[in-house]
């Protein structure tokens, strides 16, 4: 048996749709995690780290200010963009195995 | 390896059991169950098998005990030591936390699977001998087998097929590995195994099946997804944990299982990504962590076998408590699957916030389990000079975040709203996941309650100002790039699909060659079954015929003669054969 689906509600929200349930909630989330990132970034900046860090924070390749933040980024962008490669290589349809999925 | 458990009990009157025992007997005294109260007792035994259990084990004194002599073999039942003691403990907790999860499931069958699981996994760490483990290993994947089928479905059916085919030839493995082991040495101790012969890789092999080494993890996305709500939280729990302890029982410090625990911890993350079904992206996001696992043990250092226990520890909670949210959505909305979900905080309120709590944990933020775990991990690798595997970590680490972090909370609970309008999770769910959500949170805010239980002497401190610096920014930017991706339409849309994987080589591949060979097969029997030729036929009459050679009346003296012949030729072949041992 289904789960009750309340098809009003969802065309009534239809416009609303973005990111986030609704526009509103998608703007403050959106911009809280602009607001909480950039604080992350500038903590460094004002206060580097101390030269006794454990070598873990220190490490030779990203040793720069906001490293990690750039490092972070960038490997979630590949991971999606290798990601979309590699649903064109193995995605197939939803019965490929006789439907057993 | 320090020895005694800092829990530990002096209880005079202790009775000292092993406690796979108490399990089977809880397993036992489910079944005999009947009457109009069966399911409260049912209940009863199953909340209470974990508790006394506990007790059981708390009081354990450090050491070997329960022998059983059978044979040749000398088959430790307890071997109790920090490393045993930790993993007992934590299977006794999840088995507390998922028994409150299932309290209301009325099934026989999966309770009494689930404890004999339970006891099967608690028997493998306790087990001192290589025998006794295997037996425990085959418990194991019978009983847990036993949770996959218990979906009760033709696509549960085949994936717990296959799921038993894989861990049986998991446990020929290991018993192929400890009979070379007893051939070679004469002892069937379980110990520092090592590499150093083909028995070590034999053994390495079936620890690595359970633990889903590459190409050899199918199991875990093809069988769990598949299991019920309550199956799949036990099924999580003991299996790739089991073969965590044996890996760092046995093979601590081979650098190979640095090598494989990196691809571990990076491939499935590419998966998770396009993966719809959301129990089976917590599949790919388990292989994962335990990559992290198999590189601690593979560096072997006190601080990289801690980290790596320490996160098989937390994986246990917050593994769990997603599987949990899961299942609770799956209770509820009848399937798991992000292309169909969405905008369930509205209905499931409190399973969100533990979903967001679990989240939080396996994405190691400050003050989650996860943080003081993994770090451990991650500083181990770069002591000893792995950058390039530790990047590849750090990579993982942020794809982590990517999927079960953020896609399986968001897809379920936000991005839009579906329509579906539920009930929040029942009480006895809240519950478990509530006890899971708060370890958790006070394991990551408090790790010297866990580190002290940890088998090693190893200290780090995870609350440096860099260090927490460091990981909100990764994690922070991290959620950045989701978002961005989102909103650009660049991050590929939940679709109903399957995502071919290792499993396709047995499922298709095989499938194909096996149809092959069988249909060759067959046409070269066809050859057989015609009429031979005449001249053949009057040799195998005179042979095997009514008073042929080899079926009329011998005399004594020929067969004495015979008999002879051939106990000469056996002893001269013996003989060389001796001889050439010696």
């Amino acid at each position: 048996m289904a789960a009750p689906v309340d098809k009003s509600a969802r065309d009534n929200e239809a416009e609303d749709k973005l990111f986030w349930v609704t526009r509103r909630g998608a703007r403050i989330a959106l911009i809280a995690l602009h607001v909480a990132a950039l604080i992350a970034v500038l903590i460094e900046f004002v206060r580097p780290f101390p030269p006794d860090a454990h070598a873990v924070e220190r490490v030779h390749s990203l040793d720069f200010l906001a490293s990690y933040a750039v490092y972070g980024f960038v490997s979630c962008v590949i991971l999606v963009l290798l990601g979309l490669v590699l649903r064109r290589l193995v995605m197939r349809d939803e019965d490929y195995y006789g439907g057993e999925q | 390896m320090q020895d005694d458990f800092p829990l530990h009990l002096d209880w005079a009157g202790a009775p000292g059991l092993p406690p796979a025992l108490l399990f089977f007997a809880g397993a036992l005294l489910l079944l005999i169950c009947r009457g109009a109260y069966a399911q409260r007792l049912q209940q009863l035994v199953l909340l209470a098998t974990p508790l006394v259990g506990a007790l059981n084990l708390l009081s354990l004194d450090a050491g070997i005990s329960w022998t059983w002599q059978v044979l040749d073999f000398n088959l430790v039942q307890l071997r109790v030591d920090r490393l045993s003691t930790l993993f007992g403990l934590l299977f006794h907790l999840g088995t507390l936390i998922g028994v409150i999860y299932a309290f209301r499931v009325r099934d026989t069958l999966q309770h009494v699977a689930t404890l004999i699981y339970a006891g099967s996994a608690l028997g493998a760490v306790f087990a001192g001998d290589l025998i006794s483990l295997f037996f425990y290993w085959e418990g194991m994947a019978l009983s847990s087998a036993l949770l996959v089928w218990a979906g009760r479905s033709s696509v549960s059916s085949g994936a717990g097929l296959r799921y038993l085919l894989m861990h049986l030839l998991s446990g020929l493995l290991l018993l192929a590995g400890a009979v070379m082991i007893y051939q070679a040495t004469g002892r069937i101790e379980f110990s520092f195994i090592g590499t150093e012969g083909i028995a070590g890789w034999l053994i390495m092999l079936a620890f690595g099946i359970k633990c889903g080494f590459p190409f050899f993890h199918s199991w875990i996305t093809d069988a769990y997804p598949q299991s019920t709500p309550t199956g799949t939280v036990f099924l999580s729990m003991f299996t790739t944990k089991v073969a965590v302890y044996s890996l760092a029982r046995g093979f601590a410090g081979t650098e190979f299982l640095i090598l494989v625990g990196t691809v571990m911890a990076l491939f499935p993350i590419f998966y998770a990504v396009i993966e719809n079904d959301l129990r089976r992206v917590l599949g790919y996001s388990m292989i994962n962590q335990i990559g992290f696992m198999v590189v601690g043990v593979g560096i072997g250092t006190e601080l990289a076998l801690n980290g790596a226990v320490a996160h098989a520890f937390n994986e246990v909670l917050f593994k769990g408590l997603l599987f949990m949210s899961m299942g609770a959505v799956l209770l509820r909305a009848r399937h798991v699957l992000g292309s169909d979900l969405g905008g369930l905080y509205k209905s499931m309120p409190l399973t969100t916030i533990f979903c967001v709590v679990g989240a939080a944990s396996i994405s190691a933020f400050p003050l989650f389990n996860g943080f003081v775990s993994k770090s451990m991990i991650m500083a181990a690798m770069i002591e000893q000079g792995y950058t390039l595997g530790w990047l590849g970590l750090l990579f993982a680490s942020a794809g982590v975040f990517h999927h079960a972090g953020i896609k399986i909370p968001y897809f379920a609970f936000f991005a839009h709203d579906s329509g579906l309008r539920v009930k929040e999770a029942p009480g006895n769910m809240l519950l478990a996941m509530g006890i899971a959500a708060v370890l958790c949170i006070v394991v990551g805010s408090y790790p010297a309650l866990l580190y002290n239980l940890l088998p090693w002497q190893a200290s780090y401190e995870p609350y440096t100002y860099p260090h927490v610096i460091v990981q909100v920014q990764l994690l922070l930017f991290s959620a950045l790039a989701f978002a961005w991706l989102k909103l650009t339409g660049i991050y590929p849309p939940e679709l109903r699909s399957v995502n071919l994987d290792a499993d396709w080589l047995y499922r298709r591949l095989g499938m194909r060659l096996s149809t092959s060979v069988i249909g060759a097969a067959t046409a070269v029997s066809g050859l057989f079954r015609r009429p031979l030729p005449r001249f053949t036929q009057d040799w195998f009459r005179s042979l095997l015929g009514v008073g042929g050679v080899l079926t009329r009346s011998a005399q004594t003296s020929t067969a004495a003669l015979l008999v002879g012949s051939l106990l000469a030729v056996y002893l001269i072949l013996y003989y060389f054969a001796v001889w050439q041992g010696t």
